[in-house]
């Protein structure tokens, strides 16, 4: 972050410097260069200047030299008397003073007669119409091949005054011209020439044959290694000089500039990034101190950082940082206490509590949680007040403050305080533990109101009991629930009693399964009317065998069900199980009633009516073959619901039951109002009471009043004959029981009902008859 | 550029065009040849002559030096024939000639310093000054009777009864200088002329510089 506004900024500064330092670069090279390359024009100018100029002056030389020449009266007659060796003598001696380099005299046939140049004496002129035009008035200034070299010649007629011959003067056009020319202009030059039937050019002398070459190589102009100009020297052979001038030599100037400017400007670029880097640093110190003062904030350190040296808008900000800093810090221990403390008490919460446990834990090398639970408080808080209750709560938790030698004490639950303290030996803490009880157990006197909040406290131990806060929580509830139902008000956790509870969760949790998924099965005990001793009845019993914990009693899973809102899927699914049996029992001629018990919950639900009718039709089976047998327990709950429930059954035409009679707190004036028709005698009065007097004369009042009442009364847990007797004698109206028949499997109730109906008629009269002996 | 200068040569044809526009006019009694050029120009100063006739005795001839030009500047004379060179200019004169026919040379002198020059051999003599270039004249040598030189029109005038029926027609510009020519009187005889004769020309201006033009015949 720091970078990017210390780049920008380092761009800015470098960018002052860098682009007007590019242009001027640019542009003084540009400039340069084009000096340079103005000077090499106008050295070429100058050279071709020289050069036309050097070539005239030539010319005229040799004009005046000619005419001198054949002005000479001695030469006339030399030539006109043919004295060749006067001739020769006198063109040497002329030739050497105008450092001419050929000098020849013809005849008027165009033949040689004399010649400086050996190789042309007594040839005839290679160039006979030169002789023709000059005579005609032709150019005075050619040039012409002879001998392989070119020549810028000059012809006049030798006159004695009559025309006697001719003389022909002539310059080379050759090295010592071209370095000539070189020297005077500071150029390259060379001669060039078309000669030949091919017409190429050929180079005749150059100051630099590799450059005449290139030339000629590219015949361009402008070739990119040499800067050329060509001028026409001769017009009869077309003679070109060829200047030039190395580029690399006009442009070594420019070059060494554009170096050292490179090089200045490459120091200065250099200079202003450095320059640039300390600026921008210095610029972006109290930046970076600042983030650095906001990175420790960010990463939770909000002590003071260090002392800011300047006194600029940067401080400013610093010292305001420093205030934000402040309520930060504030603000964070505030959120960290509400988050880790119970607002109401000031002591840790739950969550705050089972960490410092686990943090704790491995350190104590033994403590002892005490759950502490106010069972009156609900209590306290409906009838009292909130507000009542918050101060009840502040007085507890200030109580279990004093208490001394506590690790931590928190608040776990509205009623709830548990409290760690280290455990020497279970004596001690039980000694503990009951000096907090006896604390708490002293009124609370809120403004002249006592409350009583009833404390209880389970306690465990660890390591003993658990490493883990979650496992030792729940095992202090289990012996917190265990302290409630005690006097004492005070349990310790003993072990496996986790256990068991953990069975009962996997029942339940087992259980929605088992209902889903048609594990259950109900089995069926059979009835028998004491009177006829026939069975015209059965008591649908669920059973359930556990995949993994094997058969489990109904009593233990149906409580669970309960505890666990499981108990109407139960009762709808035994429902229609049992019904429609019936209808199959009934398909197979087999015309029997079915009891089935309905939970104090299943009275709760408004529905139990309809689904219980909706499953009779369903299965075409009539209303009086079904009794619904109620614990009186369930009726106690809420009398009124349930006596609606139950009379709209009756009015529906079931047949209602109380069982379990005796077991309950059930007073005889609700037992009247009832509309049951039935009474099931809890087998508590029955099963091996064959010989209590005692329980006898109450199956007996029982029996009596409820006959009186107008209820038939079923007698259960009839194992004996002697029960059987007994029963029979007190007038009992069916017998339910293991004597009879244990519940069976629904196929073999049929089969029960149909052979050992008439047996079972026969082995009542013979163990009757043996009773009787006896 | 003074320097620079050259010699300006000019081709004597147009001169020539010009005296053909005079008309040749012949005299009463007198048979004209008339000498003209292979373009039918009249070819002025060409020697008329008749070989193989007797010679006339006629001796001494003279060339004046008048105005710094020769006067005449054609003669014809028989061989052995004397010609002397009076200079009538103010100044000196230095007559020559490197001619095969007669080579000599008449060194600085004034008035009738200079003696009389004997031509013994035929053929043509060109004469010069070696003081003053311009100045040129030539000297017909011959053997036979000599009818004379070609006026402006290319004429000789001959007596009707001696019109020979060859002459020799000589000129030093001609391609063949000291040929012979048909003498048919009443036509032409045509001389074949080089068109390439340089001769030397007078300066415009009184300098010692040389100028020279050319001047056709």
């Amino acid at each position: 972050m720091n970078n990017s506004f210390q780049k920008k900024l380092l761009t800015l500064l470098v960018g002052l410097v860098v682009i007007p330092g590019l242009v001027i670069l640019v542009a003084v090279l540009t400039t340069t260069r084009h000096q340079a390359m103005a000077t090499a024009e106008s050295r070429m100018q100058t050279g071709e200047r020289v050069l036309l100029q050097l070539v005239s002056s030539r010319s005229g030389m040799l004009a005046d030299s000619v005419n001198t020449l054949v002005s000479d009266f001695g030469f006339r007659r030399a030539v006109a008397t043919g004295e060749r060796e006067t001739i020769d003598s006198m063109l040497l001696n002329h030739s050497a003073r105008i450092r001419a380099d050929l000098m020849l005299v013809l005849d008027l046939q165009g033949h040689v007669t004399s010649s400086t140049l050996a190789s042309l004496a007594d040839q005839e002129f290679p160039y006979p119409r030169l002789i023709t035009r000059n005579a005609q008035g032709g150019q005075p200034n050619v040039v012409k091949l002879l001998d392989g070299k070119l020549y810028q010649l000059v012809i006049a007629p030798v006159l004695a005054p009559q025309q006697i011959g001719w003389v022909c003067i002539g310059f080379a056009i050759d090295g010592a011209l071209a370095g000539e020319l070189s020297s005077l202009s500071g150029v390259e030059v060379a001669f060039t020439a078309t000669i030949g039937e091919d017409g190429l050019r050929e180079i005749f002398v150059a100051t630099d044959l590799a450059a005449a070459k290139a030339y000629l190589g590219n015949g361009e102009r402008l070739s990119r290694d040499w800067l050329t100009r060509t001028a026409s020297v001769g017009s009869d052979v077309d003679v070109l000089a060829v200047m030039q001038l190395p580029m690399d030599k006009m442009l070594a100037a420019y070059r060494q500039l554009q170096w050292q400017l490179a090089a200045i400007f490459g120091f200065s670029i250099f200079g202003s990034i450095l320059v640039s880097i300390a600026l921008s640093r210095r610029i972006t110190r109290p930046l970076r101190f600042l983030m650095r003062a906001v990175g420790r904030i960010q990463s939770g350190d909000y002590s003071r950082g260090p002392l800011m040296d300047s006194k600029d808008e940067f401080h400013k900000l610093y010292e305001t940082l420093g205030d934000m800093r402040e309520g930060i810090r504030e603000r964070e221990a505030r959120i960290i206490r509400q988050a880790t403390h119970d607002r109401l008490t000031g002591l840790l919460n739950r969550d705050e509590l089972m960490k410092r446990i686990d943090l704790f834990l491995p350190k104590l090398s033994d403590a002892a949680i005490l759950c502490i639970r106010l069972t009156r408080f609900r209590e306290i808080n409906s009838t009292l007040g909130r507000e009542y209750g918050d101060a009840v709560l502040r007085a507890i938790a200030k109580r279990l403050n004093q208490s001394a030698s506590s690790h931590f004490v928190g608040r776990t639950g509205s009623g709830d305080f548990t409290l760690v303290r280290p455990s020497k030996t279970v004596e001690e803490t039980a000694a503990f533990a009951v000096s907090v009880r006896d604390t708490l157990m002293v009124p609370i006197d809120i403004d002249g109101v006592k409350a009583e909040t009833a404390p209880a406290i389970g306690v465990v131990l660890a390591p003993e009991h658990g490493n883990h806060s979650s496992e030792l929580f729940r095992r202090a509830e289990i012996a917190l629930g265990n302290a409630v139902a005690n006097v004492q008000r005070i349990a310790l956790y003993r072990n496996g009693q986790d256990e068991e509870q953990r069975r009962r969760l996997a029942i339940a949790n087992d259980l929605r399964q088992a209902i889903a998924e048609d594990q259950l099965t109900v089995h069926y005990q059979p009835k028998v009317d004491m009177r006829t001793r026939t069975c015209s009845s059965v008591e649908a019993l669920v059973r359930w065998t556990h995949p993994r914990l094997g058969r489990i009693r109904p009593d233990e899973f149906i409580t669970i069900a309960e505890n666990a809102g499981l108990i109407r899927p139960l009762t709808r699914w035994v429902l229609k199980a049992a019904i429609r049996q019936l209808a199959d029992w009934k398909k197979e001629g087999l015309d029997l009633t079915v009891a089935i018990n309905l939970s104090a919950m299943d009275l709760a639900d408004d529905q139990i009516v309809e689904t219980l009718e909706k499953l009779r039709k369903r299965f075409d089976v009539g209303a009086n073959q079904i009794t619904l047998e109620v614990t009186e327990s369930a009726v106690i709950v809420d009398t009124e619901q349930a006596r609606t429930v139950l009379s709209h059954l009756k009015s529906l035409g079931f047949t209602v039951a109380i069982d379990d009679f005796g077991t309950g707190q059930s007073s005889l004036a609700q037992l009247g109002s009832l509309p049951a028709s039935q009474l099931k005698i809890d087998k508590s009065f029955v099963l091996a009471r064959e010989n209590d007097a005692d329980a006898i004369n109450l199956l007996r009042s029982i029996i009596s009043l409820a006959h009186s009442l107008n209820l038939s009364v079923v007698a259960e847990g009839v194992e004996t004959l002697s029960m059987w007797n007994t029963l029979f004698e007190l007038d009992c109206d069916v017998a339910q029981g293991y004597l009879l028949s244990r519940p069976l499997k629904a196929e073999l109730v049929a089969d029960w009902v149909a052979c050992n109906s008439p047996v079972l008629t026969a082995d009542l009269e013979r163990t009757g008859v043996y009773m009787d002996v006896g | 550029m003074p320097g620079r200068s050259s010699c300006r040569y000019v081709t004597s044809r147009w001169l020539a065009a010009c005296v053909s526009l005079i008309s040749a006019s012949s005299i009463a009694g007198e048979q004209p040849i008339r000498v003209v050029d292979q373009n039918g120009n009249p070819v002025v100063g060409a020697a008329v002559f008749i070989p193989q006739a007797d010679d006339d005795a006629s001796s001494g001839a003279f060339i004046a030096q008048r105005g710094q030009e020769f006067q005449p500047r054609y003669s014809l004379i028989r061989v052995g024939a004397e010609i002397a060179f009076p200079n009538q200019d103010k100044l000196r004169h230095h007559v020559y000639s490197f001619s095969p026919a007669k080579t000599f040379e008449l060194e600085l002198y004034h008035g009738d310093q200079a003696t009389p020059v004997v031509f013994d051999r035929p053929g043509i003599v060109t004469l010069g000054c070696n003081v003053h270039d311009w100045m040129i004249a030539w000297v017909y040598v011959v053997t036979g009777r000599r009818l004379g030189i070609t006026d402006r029109n290319g004429t000789v005038a001959v007596d009707s009864d001696a019109v020979p029926d060859s002459v020799a027609v000589w000129h030093p510009h001609a391609v063949s200088p000291t040929g012979l020519g048909d003498a048919d009187p009443g036509s032409h005889i045509v001389l074949v002329m080089r068109d390439d004769v340089i001769l030397p020309a007078r300066p415009a201006t009184k300098t010692r510089r040389q100028r020279r033009s050319v001047r056709r015949e």
